[in-house]
């Protein structure tokens, strides 16, 4: 059949064209991406500036517990021995019955350094991104303790689901080689 | 008034000013004590993210996975090696990459960068979109046959599939279309990801999620079971490019080794429906057919206009997605009520300083821009639906069996339907090695 | 063919029931799984509300050791649930896909052991082509694109929350002061004027002009005195009233109290011990000098709520019933002789004049803090450059917007009451600042001790030293004492007794008199009476008219250093002991 092979022949052409054009086109397109600039990865993180410990990274995060952790800047803190992020803003005691205290998991952990100062750490296998701590340290403290996504346990989703669900829009992709906005400066003073 | 005796609470005062820093705007109220006992500050740990160079891995590993399906799909014919491919992809990509990134979420990327002008597409997101597409151009649906770690797990889990009837499989195969427009028009006009949100499966790689995407996704794969690969079919967005792309490739899959005798052996191997049939006796064409192909031309613009005008009404729904003009609306309603309780969403907004008149102008002018987006997005429903009609009305005569090349994922389930395939298989045949383009 | 078939099906068989106990095991694990906690709420475990509950009895009864004990226990039972329901879910996170490889795994093989070879279809029995199915596929796509178009047109009825007309009115609108950027629950001023909202009354005038004071009573007798209610705690903080309630404060070393009373009876509804608030000290920057001096604040209230300050540095806001809404410290606050200032609010912002000494490296460390009132959060804090300071800031329309005026040395400050800017500054004060300043004839009336007493015309902006000052005098100056003012006449007293009358527009001094004893209290004016109470207890009543007449001296048997009150027809006058409410036998 002649004329079934023609048509056939027709398609093919029209196939090839489009073909061709998709290639370019994608082609192009790649390219233009690529040559926008030195176009590194994004990680997710938290901005402590904006950040309103609300208490949603514990709940919101893809993994169970949250990759997001209590983080503290060791030369911001007072080390209070009546740290409002240790203990509970109305205090019955300050001594460390469960009634004073204001982390849920124990994973906020004091040690004594000297009269009158503690050393406050956090054990981040306990820590569920509550947020407890931190809110306590920003409203009556420093704000040493402050919440951050740790990224030895982020999955680097694409869009983060505590970005999503952040009030305070304080979730945002920073570049990777940077991926930390710690308080106080990235460095201990001298 | 008498004046106080500073001299004698000097003592104290210093002591106090040893205590207590004033309360100033900055956080410093109590500042670091001068340790007597030597104590040093601890260093804070900074566990870095995933290295750069491990992206250019999965980037590498995707160009193998995606080469290598071409050559077992198009070349070795062997739906063993496609299947344990599949099995690689889905541990690989899935579940030790936890699903994060793939191309069908690369979409969402490449949107944002084109509207967001401070977000730039990383390399290897846009390797990862553009790769798959390259190789659809060239081999058809490599990438979903046995790279796509979605593709994989609704593949292992296909035991008895089901024939679905052929109006239900065309009325539903507009989805995918449809879904592509609204998860591009979201990203670009709310900056959400919506693929990524409503993923079924992505739960499953990374062991834990959002309950709701994870029964969700478990009542998939059991339907899955029996009607195969529900998400590529009907709903994933992704694949509905890669439909147009592979409708136009260089080489492409087929069912047998060599041309189709019309043995009507394979015409019940694929569960995705996807192998199209001889066209038989009955005529094309004809002038009912022409009529009918003619009033479906003129319906497209008709359809198209219908849907800009009505689009505008997707602004609305654009708005309640966009967390600025969500928090606007949060804002208004209290503003309005006197609220006395404060959402944590317009606190935040106060503390940071926001004003509220702002906020509102912003709000006004994102609702209005939604209304075009919605706009935009109604006037693709209408071409794709207009387009689906136009497509359905047309006939092409066939001689044999092929794979129809918008719908199959090159999964090669059909091969050992084919008495030829088998033949060479066992040796009775010699191999054929041209690589027809099977058109 | 036989055995072959045998081998087949009974490895189909063990196949089978593999996979049915893989999926036993499965669901097992789900059902497990689901037992103990979905993931959201699996964090949820320790918002215990069991725990919540005790806390809160244990605030209320601080020293129940009991009560301590069963929160340590049921802490205890919540962690121990917590990590318990964690490592169940992520032991099942690996049992179950496991269970479901193996059950996928024993599927697929008995679906290919018990496979067929396909047959050819036999003549007949092939499958219709595409074309009898057309119409019914282009009749489904346009029912899907129907569906989805209803869908559209039912999202389009979801209008948002925005009244869009409302909306474009507003932002149509040129002035930005007149955008509400908080919870606006601040009353009329016609209800301010009825009640006593803050220190001095409405806009802290001190003046009430339709209303009669009384003018004769008796203490000692009880006659003119409708009742008089012991107080528990000292304090130079005077009352304020809003309907049927009067809010009090009082204050030791280590205790601070906020008193509610009925006016009308004199019961005291409540009590409000606020207790030791984080960051809070008993500790002052100076020691306190009179035992009444650590409840010299007074409060202010805004119909809803009452907000209290204390000179330690803990402002408190409490509702109507007395439960606390917020609280915070403010820390230590440099103060020479106690923290006095009392708070202002100003719309949705609770105004404090925070000024404080030079700190011991000269540094200047005085602020103006605006809180959110129905948070206590910080709104806004503006650096001053002045020293310490016991005046309260006053609230007055300047050509139609309100500015918060402030006195201190050597700055009086005019700031935008709604956005806290700087308007304008006039360096005209130079001793320690105690009184507040007034408003009359549209002039700001400032002055400090020995020194300087100053109308300022607040309309200026920037400095205006050279160019803002309406009159001044150097004598009769007030220092302790805020003056007050009819609109036309200005009373100036001085912690001596000396009593002067100045006319509010000229500076023009009329008269002056020296009373009896020293004070403390500042005087008020009712209707045209002028009140003004000695530190040792005598209330000197005198017209407040062009020339000096006295009209009363009336005994009050007790020390008084708190400025009165006057609401619904009574006076109200905190003594050293007591809380008078006093209506007069005329």
């Amino acid at each position: 059949m002649p004329d079934d092979e023609r048509r056939l022949t027709r398609r093919e052409l029209l196939h090839s064209a489009v073909r061709g054009a998709a290639l370019v086109g994608a082609g192009a397109a790649l390219g233009v991406f690529s040559g926008r600039g030195s176009a590194g990865e994004y990680v997710w993180q938290i901005d402590p500036d904006k950040c309103m410990q609300c208490g949603r990274c514990a709940t919101e995060c893809v993994l169970s517990p949250s990759a997001v952790k209590c983080v503290h800047a060791f030369a911001m803190c007072g080390y209070c021995e009546f740290c409002t992020g240790y203990f509970e803003p109305e205090l019955n005691g300050l001594n460390t019955g469960a009634e004073n205290l204001l982390c849920p998991t124990g994973a906020l952990q004091r040690s004594f350094v000297e009269d009158p100062y503690y050393k406050y750490v956090i054990d981040e296998d306990l820590c569920m991104g509550c947020a407890r701590c931190a809110k306590g340290c920003r409203m009556f403290g420093n704000g040493s303790l402050f919440m951050q996504i740790r990224h030895d346990r982020c999955l680097n989703c694409n869009q983060c689901s505590i970005a999503a669900a952040c009030p305070a829009g304080a979730v945002m992709r920073v570049p990777a080689d940077s991926p930390y906005m710690l308080r106080g400066g990235d460095a201990a003073p001298e | 008034m008498q004046r106080l005796n500073k001299t004698c609470c000097a003592g104290l005062v210093a002591v106090l000013a040893m205590l207590y820093a004033l309360p100033a705007e900055s956080l410093e109220r109590f500042p670091p004590p001068d340790f007597e006992s030597g104590f040093v500050f601890p260093e804070v740990t900074k566990p870095g993210p995933r290295p750069q160079l491990l992206e250019y891995l999965d980037v590498s590993v995707l160009i193998g996975a995606l080469s290598l399906a071409a050559y077992l799909g198009i070349r070795k014919r062997s739906r063993t090696g496609l299947a344990v491919l599949g099995v690689f992809s889905l541990a690989y990509f899935g579940l030790w990459r936890r699903g994060c990134i793939c191309p069908v979420g690369a979409i969402q990327n490449v949107a944002l960068s084109l509207s967001d002008g401070g977000y730039v597409l990383p390399l290897s997101v846009a390797a990862f979109f553009f790769l798959p597409l390259f190789f659809a151009l060239l081999f058809g649906r490599v990438f979903c046959s046995s790279v796509c770690p979605l593709g994989a797990i609704q593949d292992v889990v296909v035991l008895k599939p089901l024939r679905l009837p052929m109006w239900l499989e065309h009325s539903l195969g507009v989805l995918p279309y449809l879904y592509l427009g609204t998860a591009v028009v979201v990203t670009m006009a709310t900056g959400r990801f919506m693929i990524c949100r409503l993923d079924p499966y992505v739960g499953f790689f990374r062991l834990s999620g959002r309950l709701a995407m994870l029964i969700t996704g478990g009542i998939l794969l059991v339907a899955g079971v029996f009607v195969g690969r529900i998400y590529c079919r009907f709903i994933c967005p992704y694949g509905a490019i890669l439909r147009i792309f592979s409708i136009v490739s260089k080489w492409h899959v087929r069912i047998g080794p060599r041309d189709c005798v019309a043995c009507t052996l394979c015409e019940d191997a694929c569960p995705y429906n996807a192998i199209l049939k001889p066209s038989g006796e009955s005529a094309p064409g004809g002038i009912a057919g022409r009529a009918l192909l003619a009033r479906l031309i003129i319906l497209l613009p008709l359809l198209m206009l219908a849907g800009y005008i009505h689009g505008k009404r997707l602004g609305p729904v654009l708005s309640k997605m966009h967390p600025r003009v969500r928090l606007a609306e949060q804002l208004w309603v209290e503003e309005e009520r006197n609220a006395r309780v404060r959402s944590d969403q317009t606190l935040a907004f106060i503390e940071q300083g926001g004003v509220p008149k702002e906020l509102f102008g912003e709000a006004l002018l994102l609702k209005s821009k939604n209304e075009s987006w919605g706009r935009l997005l109604g006037l693709w429903a209408g071409a794709v639906t207009g387009l689906k009609l136009i497509s359905l009305s047309l006939r092409r005569r066939r001689e044999g069996y092929t794979p129809d090349r918008a719908k199959c994922v090159s999964c090669g389930r059909c091969f050992s339907s084919c008495p030829q395939h088998r033949a060479e298989r066992r040796g009775l045949l010699p191999v054929e090695r041209s690589v027809p383009d099977g058109s | 063919m036989a055995p072959r078939a045998d081998t087949a099906g009974t490895a189909r068989t063990t196949a089978l029931r593999t996979a049915a106990a893989g999926m036993a095991t499965a669901l097992v694990v789900l059902a497990v799984m689901t037992a103990v906690g979905l993931r959201s709420s699996v964090s949820a475990t320790l918002d215990s509300r069991e725990l919540a509950g005790l806390k809160a009895a244990l605030r209320n009864d601080p020293a129940n050791e009991t009560l301590k004990q069963r929160i340590r226990e049921v802490d205890l039972e919540v962690r121990r649930k917590y990590f318990e329901r964690q490592r169940l879910l992520n032991s099942g996170r690996y049992v179950l896909p496991a269970a479901l490889v193996l059950v996928l795994a024993c599927l697929h093989v008995a679906a290919y052991s018990g496979g067929k070879i396909p047959q050819p279809l036999k003549a007949g029995e092939r499958r219709e082509t595409e074309a009898p199915g057309r119409s019914a596929s282009l009749r489904s796509v346009g029912v899907v694109a129907l569906v989805l178009a209803g869908v559209v047109v039912f999202a389009g009825t979801l209008t948002g929350g925005i009244d869009e007309t409302a909306l474009r009115r507003l932002c149509a609108e040129k002035n930005t002061a007149k955008v509400r950027s908080g919870p606006v629950a601040y009353p009329a001023d016609t209800e301010n004027r009825k009640n006593w909202p803050r220190f001095r009354g409405a806009d802290g005038a001190g003046y009430v002009p339709e209303a009669t004071g009384p003018s004769a009573w008796d203490v000692a007798t009880g006659k003119g005195v409708i009742w008089k209610e012991v107080l528990p705690m000292k304090g130079a903080s005077s009352p304020v009233i809003w309907g049927g309630r009067l809010f009090l404060t009082g204050a030791d070393k280590e205790n601070r109290e906020v008193y509610c009373y009925e006016s009308v009876s004199g019961e005291l509804l409540w009590t409000h011990k606020v207790g030791r608030l984080p960051g809070g000290s008993d500790s002052f920057y100076a020691e306190l000098w009179n035992d009444e001096t650590y409840a010299a604040s007074t409060p202010a209230t805004d119909g809803t709520r009452v907000y209290a300050a204390f000179a330690n540095g803990d402002l408190v806001c409490l509702d109507f019933n007395g439960s606390r809404q917020w609280a915070r410290s403010l820390g230590v606050i440099r103060n020479s002789y106690g923290f006095s200032t009392s708070p202002v609010l100003y719309r949705n912002l609770l105004y404090l004049q925070l000024d404080q000494a030079r700190t011991e490296d000269g540094r200047t460390v005085s602020r103006l803090l605006a809180v959110d009132k129905t948070t206590g959060k910080d709104i806004r804090s503006v650096n001053r450059p002045v020293l310490d300071s016991w005046s309260t800031p006053l609230v007055m329309a300047v050509n139609g917007s309100d500015q918060l005026i402030t006195t201190s040395s050597p700055w009086i400050i005019g700031y935008d009451a709604a956005t806290t800017e700087e308007i304008w500054r006039i360096d005209r004060l130079d001793t320690e600042v105690v009184a507040s300043p007034v408003a009359a004839a549209g002039r700001v009336i400032a002055g400090c001790s020995e020194y300087e007493l100053v109308a300022v015309d607040p309309s200026g902006s920037g400095e205006v030293s050279k160019t803002h000052v309406t009159w001044f005098a150097e004598e009769d100056v007030p220092d302790v004492l805020t003056p007050v003012t009819d609109g036309r006449l200005l009373f100036v007293a001085d912690a001596h007794g000396m009593l002067s009358c100045y006319e509010a527009a000229t500076g023009k001094r009329l008269w002056n008199q020296k009373l009896e004893g020293s004070f403390w209290a500042s005087p008020i004016i009712i209707g045209g009476r002028l009140y003004l109470f000695s530190k040792d207890g005598k209330c000197h009543i005198v017209e407040a008219a062009d020339s000096y007449r006295p009209v009363a001296l009336i005994d009050m048997g007790e020390k008084i250093s708190a400025t009165p009150a006057f609401a619904g027809g009574r006076l109200f006058v905190r003594g050293r002991r007591h809380l008078f409410c006093i209506c007069g036998d005329d």
